[in-house]
């Protein structure tokens, strides 16, 4: 199987759905794979635990997603609610090479359990980044993308940024690209400090 | 006031599009000009949508008071020329039906979205269930054949709503387009052709003339049904009076009425061929043979794919056009099969009764039903494995 | 005179406005399965006179009717009109989609009291709110006498129906005070025993942009007035009734019952108990229309300024 699950759980208003749209946009319209993207609805889109699921599939020859919603294992899981982290076990992620990548926030989580079982967790204080670096959650959104267009390779980087140019405003694109690149240091970071505890 | 083509069209290439949006734009497309609906979850997006996209173009989109206003509202709109169209779900389609009926009897064409949910009764509303399908085919009152659509992904979304206005225009009956709450909600890739190849492909309201003065009919002579332009309200080609009773060609009371049903079911069945839309795949020596149509497609290409690797012998026949159920070729297609799997998003089975009937219950049919969850390829995969033993 | 003949004797073909109501153009006579004394004939009349005399053009004025026993006006209404026979209440539903699509046009819609308080409630409350710019014409008979005679919501009290043997006891819907509160900007109500009242409402109403209720009293002798005493509304004057099984005696009814609007405004409840109170209650020209605003809306939308 060639599919590429990913998951973003959250709750309302921190970008989670954006941030799935953005990375069916980068994946499916710029470099042309078969994607789907489902997500929240009604009540749990505006405040509640929400949630947004892209699958990809990684063969250019495919021309659609057989099942449209993402399966467990996940290839790629980002948890940014402390709701949502308490569901969360080991076996959600794939303990694969190259893939199963946990990206959690631990300024929103104070105690993630199953996070320590799992290989490749990136603990990342996006929240509180955000804030602090740019002024509003919503960059917090951006920084996501950078870390997951380079954990994941599924998308070049021009993708991604062409990406973030139709999602962001003009006014604040620049702030936006800062936080793309901050999230992109941050990702190649973590990449580096994988190859040294496997070598 | 004509549509504006300069904002109708999307420019052409990739759009990425929630299935929902992608049934409005293909409205668009074909040339809505007047939406009528109430909101209703999980069909809001449509309405949301329209509502921005209409007045760009000249077009109307209106919330009204409930979905028995809005079918009435679209039939009102479509009588005086307009391409009309409503969205709704489950609950919303059952008080409509009554207007729909009417709607059959005085042929006007409009398109009819429904994006179903779970039921019976209030039900779980953002789940996926194929359960309106039986409501789809007897849409109301009195006995009329309806012509419905089952796309399976946002492109087809897209295109098959087209499709649905052709067939409201050509055939003067309701065209529904079946959606469900998955596949409304779905954010896919969809590739919108140039502004030409679009127009080429609609079917306009024709300006209208004297034989429009009339309903449908059958011609002694040659026996076919006669399906003319639809009237326009408002113009000197219009009958005197629309009268929702069994009536003649010229609008007025038929002491007739068997004539007049036989008439509102053969126009469609007659040119079953022209609608009846399906799609093979690697059937030529397919000895299991799996009926789908809608999402439940998508799980059974893979899993085919998946079987074949191992040697089974199986094929899809896919419908896109689910009603008029295309008899003839069912039972073409399913002659020489061993049996018949039909995995579908409900738990009675609607479309693998059809199959039982079509083959006189000769070939075994075997349901994978699925209420709320979608198929997965592994899921019809098993009964595949089970079925060829 | 072709066709089948005269079939009512003192019916006078040559009547311009019998020859060009439908049935009239159609048979060559004025035909209609309408009871003896109902009041729908002389609304028929009315009406056909009128798109005769305004010269209205058949093609901006479709007419769009309800069911009752007033749908039988499509016989006697003007044979230029376009109609749509529309479902039970949904008339002004579909009034909304015509007009709507077609902005030139104004619908003219027939209700009943039933098809419009009753089943149709909601349609008639929206139409009326949105100020679309549409003519609803009410035909209050105060039964639902297509079905054979059940109580309507427009039902006086202590009015004897089939479905209300004893004696009606809910409280009476007044469609003059919902279109007002609705929002409709031409409200009225008069009787087809002022048919010169009506006349002039009517064309008031034409002229009018915006929606226009009028209600009409009308009677229903067969199902209404032979079940009912002719002091209805009047019982607790001690008056003694008598049954109203003709015409005359239900217009006679009718006209003691109403009482013009000025006149009401010095009365207190229980002096209007049961009584039709008939004049214009509202005109309001300038109101912003549902149409036009829509328009503007358009014009939003497509970045015109």
């Amino acid at each position: 199987m060639t599919r590429y699950e990913i998951r973003v759980v959250g709750f309302g208003g921190q970008g989670v759905i954006t941030l799935s749209k953005m990375i069916i946009m980068a994946s499916s319209i710029y470099e042309g794979l078969a994607a789907t993207q489902t997500e929240a609805y009604s009540a749990a889109a505006r405040g509640g635990k929400c949630w947004g699921e892209v699958v990809i599939d990684l063969d250019k020859n495919i021309e659609y997603i057989d099942y449209p919603k993402a399966l467990k294992p996940y290839d790629f899981l980002i948890v940014l609610s402390e709701e949502s982290a308490n569901g969360v076990k080991v076996d959600f992620v794939k303990n694969e090479e190259n893939t199963g990548f946990l990206i959690w926030d631990p300024s929103t989580i104070k105690k993630f359990r199953a996070a320590k079982k799992i290989n490749k967790v990136l603990g990342i204080p996006i929240q509180k980044l955000a804030v602090e670096k740019f002024g509003n959650i919503v960059f917090g959104n951006s920084i996501l993308f950078g870390i997951f267009t380079i954990l994941s390779g599924i998308f070049s980087e021009e993708s991604a940024l062409e990406t973030l140019r139709k999602f962001v405003p003009n006014s604040t694109l620049d702030k936006n690209l800062e936080a793309f690149e901050l999230g992109k240091q941050e990702a190649m970071n973590f990449l580096n400090q994988i190859k040294e505890e496997n070598n | 006031m004509d549509i504006e083509n300069s904002k109708r069209f999307l420019p052409e290439g990739k759009h990425l599009m929630m299935g929902n949006i992608a049934m409005s734009e293909g409205a668009i497309a074909a040339g809505l000009k007047f939406f009528g609906g109430y909101p209703i979850t999980p069909s809001t997006e449509v309405i949301e949508h329209l509502a921005v996209r209409l007045p760009q173009i000249g077009g109307v989109c209106m919330q009204m008071e409930d979905e028995l206003a809005s079918i009435n509202a679209v039939i009102g709109a479509s009588l005086v020329g307009a391409k009309a169209m409503t969205a709704t779900s489950g609950p919303g389609i059952s008080l409509m039906t009554e207007t729909i009926s009417m709607a059959a009897n005085l042929e006007v064409p409009f398109v009819f979205c429904d994006v179903q949910r779970n039921g019976p009764g209030t039900g779980f509303v953002t789940e996926p269930h194929h359960n309106d399908i039986g409501l789809m085919r007897f849409a109301g009152n009195g006995e009329f054949q309806v012509i419905t659509l089952a796309p399976m992904s946002c492109q087809e979304l897209y295109d098959l709503t087209i499709t649905a206005f052709n067939f409201a225009e050509t055939y003067r009956c309701p065209v529904f387009i079946m959606s469900d709450a998955y596949l409304g909600h779905i954010h896919e890739v969809v590739n919108i052709p140039s502004k030409e190849e679009i127009l080429k492909k609609v079917i306009d309201r024709e300006i209208p003339d004297e034989i429009t003065k009339k309903f449908s009919y059958k011609d002694d002579n040659t026996g076919k049904y006669i399906i003319p332009k639809p009237p326009i309200m408002g113009t000197d080609y219009c009958p005197t009076m629309f009268l929702s009773q069994p009536h003649s060609s010229e609008g007025l009371p038929t002491p007739k009425p068997q004539l007049f049903t036989e008439m509102m079911i053969k126009k469609i069945t007659s040119n079953i061929d022209k609608i009846s839309l399906t799609e093979s795949y690697k059937l030529e020596d397919a000895e299991l043979i799996i009926i789908a149509y809608g999402l439940p497609v998508r799980a059974s290409y893979r899993a085919v794919d998946l079987a074949r690797k191992e040697g089974i012998k199986v094929g899809i026949f896919r419908l896109i056009t689910i009603w008029p159920f295309p008899d003839e070729k069912v039972k073409e297609t399913v002659k020489d099969a061993k049996a018949v799997i039909v995995p579908e998003l409900n738990y009675t089975g609607v479309i693998a009764e059809q199959v039982e009937r079509v083959t006189h219950l000769s070939t075994p049919v075997v349901r994978i039903p699925n209420v709320c969850e979608i198929h997965h390829p592994n899921d019809i995969l098993k009964i595949i494995k089970e079925v060829a033993k | 005179m072709s066709g089948i003949g005269p079939m009512y004797p003192n019916e006078k073909p040559e009547n311009p406005y019998v020859l060009v109501s439908y049935a009239g153009h159609l048979l060559g006579n004025y035909s209609s399965r309408l009871c003896a004394g109902c009041g729908y004939g002389i609304i028929g009349h009315i009406f056909t006179r009128l798109f005769e005399d305004e010269k209205l053009d058949p093609k901006l004025y479709p007419l769009v009717l309800g069911i009752g026993c007033y749908s039988q006006m499509l016989l006697t209404v003007h044979y230029a009109t376009q109609k749509v026979l529309s479902l039970h209440g949904r008339a002004p539903a579909l009034a909304t989609g015509m007009k709507m699509a077609n902005p030139l046009m104004k619908p003219i819609i027939f209700t009943g009291d039933g098809d419009c308080l009753g089943i149709g409630g909601n349609h008639f409350i929206h139409t009326c709110r949105r100020n679309l710019d549409c003519i609803i014409l009410i035909f209050n008979n105060s039964i639902y006498a297509m079905t054979g005679g059940q109580g309507a919501p427009t039902t006086l009290y202590g009015a004897n129906s089939t479905t209300t043997p004893y004696k009606m006891f809910e409280n009476r819907s007044d469609g003059v005070k919902l279109a007002l509160a609705a929002g409709a900007t031409y409200v009225a109500r008069t009787t087809v025993a002022h048919p010169r009242t009506f006349m002039k409402y009517f064309r008031k109403a034409l002229k009018h942009k915006g929606t226009s209720v009028i209600e009409l009293i009308t009677p229903c002798v067969t199902y209404f007035g032979r079940k009912n005493l002719n002091n209805l509304g009047a019982e607790h004057l001690g008056i003694k009734g008598e049954k109203m099984d003709t015409a005359g005696k239900m217009i006679d009814w009718i006209k003691r019952n109403s009482i013009r609007v000025n006149k009401a405004k010095f009365m207190n409840e229980e002096e209007l108990f049961n009584k039709y109170v008939i004049g214009e209650f509202r005109y309001e020209p300038n109101k912003p229309e549902y149409s036009e605003e829509y328009a503007k809306i358009q014009k939003i939308a497509r970045g015109d300024k």
